[in-house]
Order: C-alpha cells, then structure tokens, then sequence
C-alpha cells in the first residue's frame, strides 16, 4: 500500500508541475506554431518575485503578497518574451516562424541574466506560500505524508487547468482562441484580431508558468539549472500530450508524472531520463501529433 | 445610401520577381454583383485576398484600392472584415474542430454586441441550408464540402457585412449544390449587398452578374455589362484560357 500512495503522490506532485508547464507550452503553441522556449525563464522570473517579496533578507513581506506579485511578473515576463522576441521579427505569420524559437530561448536567457545580476546569481531558499491551515498541517495517505503546501500545489493546479479547459470549451474567448489556433487567417477575415489572442496566450502561459514557480520555489529554491530543467521536462510533457492542446498539455504532465514516480518508487531514478526520451520517441513514432494533438490542417 | 463601392486603381502584386497582378483598374459598384472570370492561375485569388488584406510575407503590392471613401490596401485583414467586408475564401476556411454552430457565431463576432440580430441571422441560415440544423453540434470539419460551403456562406450571412468577397464558391461541389448556392447568392445581392464574386465556371457567374471583369495571366482583358457578357460568346472562352 505504501508503495501505491507513494506513487500516487509523486505523480500529482510532479505531475502537477509538469502540467503547468506543459499547458503553458502548449497554449503559446496553438496561437502561434512556436515553441516558446523561455518558459522556464519567465517561471524563474516569477520565482525571483515571489522570493524578493517574501524572502526574510529582501523585502520579507507576506505570503499572499509574493503570491500576488509572483502572478504579475509572469505574466509581464512572458508577454515582454512575445513583444521583444517574436514581434519585432517580422509580420505574425505561424507558417514561416520557425527560426524564432531561438529568439525565445535568447530572450530566455536574457530574463534569467538580469534576474541573475539582480539576486547576485545565489540559488535561494524561499519559504512555503502555505505551510498550514488553521494548524493543520497535513495528513498520511496510508503511510505517505501529505503536506499542505503539497496540497496547495495539487489543488492550484487542477484550479487552472480546469479553468482553462472550461474556458475553451464555453466562452467566447475561448472560442476565439481555437479559431486562430485552427486558422489565423480565416480568424482575420471573421473580424477577429489574431494578435489580441496571442497576446492572451501568453498572458495565460505566464499565469501557468508563475502557479509552477510559487510552488515549486520553496521546495527547491530559486535555482535556474533547476527551473531550466523543469522546463525542458514539461516541453517533452506537452509533445507527449500533444503540442497546441491544453488537455493534451495537463494528460503529458501527469503521465510524465507518473512515470518519474514509478521509477522513483522502484530506485530506478537513474533510468529516467534515457527512459523518458525512449519513451517520447516511442509515442512519437506511433502518433506523431501527439496523444491528443491534431494533425495540422493543410489546404486542400 | 453611402457610397461603398470598391475602387482598384493600377493594382501591382509581386511575389518576388513574379508578377500575380499586373496593373489592374476595376469598380466594383455597390449594391451590384460582379464577376472575375479567367483561367486557373490568372491572379483572381490573389486580387481578392489583396482586397480583404490577407497579404503573404513575400508579397509586394503597389497601386490602390479603396472602399468608399477609404483607402484599405494597408489595413489588416481583420480591421476590414470588422468594418463590413468579408471574404469568403477559396477552401472555405471554415474552423474544422469547431461545431457548425460555433462557425456561425464566429461569423457575428464583428457584431457580437447586437446578440438579436446574430440569432435572428443564424436561424436565416439555418432555415436556408435546413441540414446545417441537423449538424448544428457537429465538427465542421467533418462537413461535406457542400455542406462547408454553406457554412462558409452562412458564416458571411450571420456577420451581416455589406460588402462580400465570394471565392470559388462553387470549387469541389456537386453541380445541384452549386445551382442552391447560386441562388441563395442571388437572393442575398437583391437585398441590396455588394458582390464580387469568382469563378471558373464561367457560365453560371456571367448568368448572374450585373458586371463582368475578365483576368487573365494577371491582367483585366475584357470588362463590361452581364449583358455584353451573355451575348458576346467570346468572353467564355476567353476565361477559359
């Protein structure tokens, strides 16, 4: 039994993280054919403000505080990435972009230099947003410790991805937003301005993005390797679940989840990342899309 | 009533050194249909995504087009659908993971703050195309193309623009499909709309136009009445190439 709940609350764990990203990935992706690949970065530098608010040698302010300014900096990191790095490079045209991944990745690394000078490149503590709730500190799920921050991790997560996935089912916006995904072009000629829903595609990348940050900072500090890691991790995640597709991006997670678990469960950590890539191969052979990517429409 | 018409004037668009348009004057006079007719390749595509601004990367455009008293050639593609000139594209474009339904509303969206008027549109179009109804919640993307090109339409009917951009409608379809779509485009230019409309079939374009404008290997070869084109026989021929 142990064993079962132990790998039921990594893979949440990881899983949850993993997702966040691979969502944030994979929204930026179906607005604009592009792989955004300062997403690590902008949950850096959302990490970095979550820090300068409530770290005890910076500002020391209040949970809630760092929380709120966490959110505000990921969102503004990740549309400065749009703005400085995809914008200025030519007419928004999905089809012809693919060389702008690299002005992401450098745009990336841009954001983590300055944070980087700025918090004098230390890897950082950062205290949990959320340790206990009216005392409570968490449970045992047969024989495996719970925490609360955990918990808070878990449920954020399933608060975002079902927003979003409600949100592009049954509002208008979300609707705008799989018609660009589907055909910028035809978008346009319905009077829909496709650069309005990139735009909030990167808002929401960087909401995704900074939800990561705020918890998984405490747990393993504001380190860049880290988050750059995590990152690449999550990119895999969504090419699992299927690039474009926010399910596709929070299925890719948690079965990565699941995966790292099992092998963390049996002492097999060694194995993960060769086994990880066999395993994206594998599924990429089968489906290349994707588990529930779609195939590109081409015109007829 | 205002003054909407389209007016071309020395139209010149270059994909690098190939030349798609090559100095074309036109109007397209409101409240009238007009016909492009011409060969495969002659640039009638082109002339009318340069007229909605659809512009590819590598494309050069110099000249003028105005719409009433405006000149559009800079503006973005989705500012000109908003202000009431809609094309609809050759392929159809639809939105194929989106439903029939959720296709239609994304027509109305230049109007989406009047929610009567979209309603009342969409039950037009369903009254119009009646197995649109039947299909109302299914993938448009797995429509026939018949049944898309009545979304397409009915995407242009639910946005109730003025000015409409028709492209090959008629591309792919049955030839009954084709006499419908016909004459649902024929009832919407009696309601005082403004139609350009091309076609490789010449003959049920000419049949339905006030004007006939001939494009061939980028350039305006004949224009004139629908009734010069219906009793100058070679005008067909001439769009057949």
């Amino acid at each position: 039994m142990t064993d079962l709940s132990q790998i039921l609350v990594t893979t949440l764990k990881e899983g949850s993280l993993l997702a966040l990203l691979a969502v944030a990935f994979s929204v930026v992706f179906a607005t604009t054919r592009l792989v955004n690949l300062a997403t690590g970065a902008v949950s850096l530098a959302a990490a970095y403000g979550l820090l300068w608010i409530t770290g005890p040698d910076w500002l020391g302010g209040p949970a809630w505080l760092g929380v709120i300014v966490a959110l505000i900096i990921g969102v503004l990191a990740s549309v400065a990435v749009y703005y400085a790095a995809i914008v200025p490079f030519g007419r928004f045209d999905p089809t012809s972009n693919i060389g702008w991944i690299l002005t992401t990745f450098a745009a990336g690394l841009i954001l983590i230099e300055i944070a980087g000078i700025w918090f004098e490149n230390r890897s950082l503590p950062v205290e949990p947003v959320l340790s206990s709730v009216f005392g409570w500190t968490g449970f045992n799920l047969s024989g495996t410790p719970v925490r609360v921050s955990e918990l808070m991790l878990v449920v954020s997560t399933a608060l975002v991805i079902g927003v979003l996935v409600w949100t592009e089912r049954h509002s208008l916006s979300g609707r705008l937003f799989q018609a660009v995904a589907q055909d910028s072009d035809a978008a346009s000629l319905q009077g829909i301005n496709p650069r309005m829903v990139v735009v909030r595609s990167f808002v929401i990348a960087g909401v995704c993005a900074a939800v990561a940050a705020i918890n998984m900072a405490p747990a393993v500090g504001v380190n860049q390797t880290t988050f750059q890691l995590v990152g690449f991790k999550a990119l895999t995640a969504a090419l699992i679940g299927g690039l474009g597709s926010i399910r596709g991006g929070a299925l890719g997670g948690f079965a990565l989840g699941l995966f790292v678990a099992v092998l963390r469960v049996t002492h097999n950590q060694n194995l993960e990342d060769p086994l990880l890539f066999a395993a994206l191969l594998a599924i990429l052979a089968i489906r290349p899309q994707g588990i529930l990517g779609r195939v590109a429409e081409e015109k007829a | 009533m205002a003054d909407h018409d389209i007016h071309i004037s020395h139209l010149d668009v270059r994909y690098g050194p190939v030349r798609a348009i090559n100095d074309v004057s036109a109007d397209v006079p409101e409240g009238k249909i007009t016909a492009i007719i011409g060969p495969n390749g002659a640039g009638k595509s082109t002339l009318m995504r340069t007229i909605a601004g659809l512009r590819a990367v590598s494309q050069n455009v110099s000249g003028s087009i105005t719409w009433g008293d405006r000149s559009i050639l800079n503006d973005s593609a989705y500012k000109i659908a908003r202000d009431g000139l809609m094309l609809v594209p050759e392929g159809r474009r639809l939105f194929p993971g989106l439903s029939v339904e959720e296709n239609l509303l994304l027509g109305g969206y230049r109007r989406r703050n009047d929610g009567d008027a979209v309603r009342a549109a969409m039950d037009e179009v369903m009254e119009m195309f009646p197995v649109l109804g039947a299909r109302r919640n299914q993938a448009a993307g797995t429509l026939s193309g018949g049944e898309q090109q009545m979304v397409a339409v009915g995407r242009a009917i639910v946005s109730g623009a003025g000015t409409w951009l028709l492209d090959e409608p008629s591309l792919g379809l049955a030839p009954i499909i084709t006499h419908q779509l016909f004459e649902v485009i024929g009832q919407v230019a009696r309601s005082g709309r403004t139609i350009l409309l091309v076609e490789q079939y010449a003959e049920s374009a000419i049949g339905l136009a006030d004007q006939v404008l001939v494009l061939v290997s980028g350039q305006l070869v004949w224009s004139g009445s629908g009734e010069d084109a219906r009793s100058d026989g070679r005008v067909a021929e001439l769009a057949w190439g």
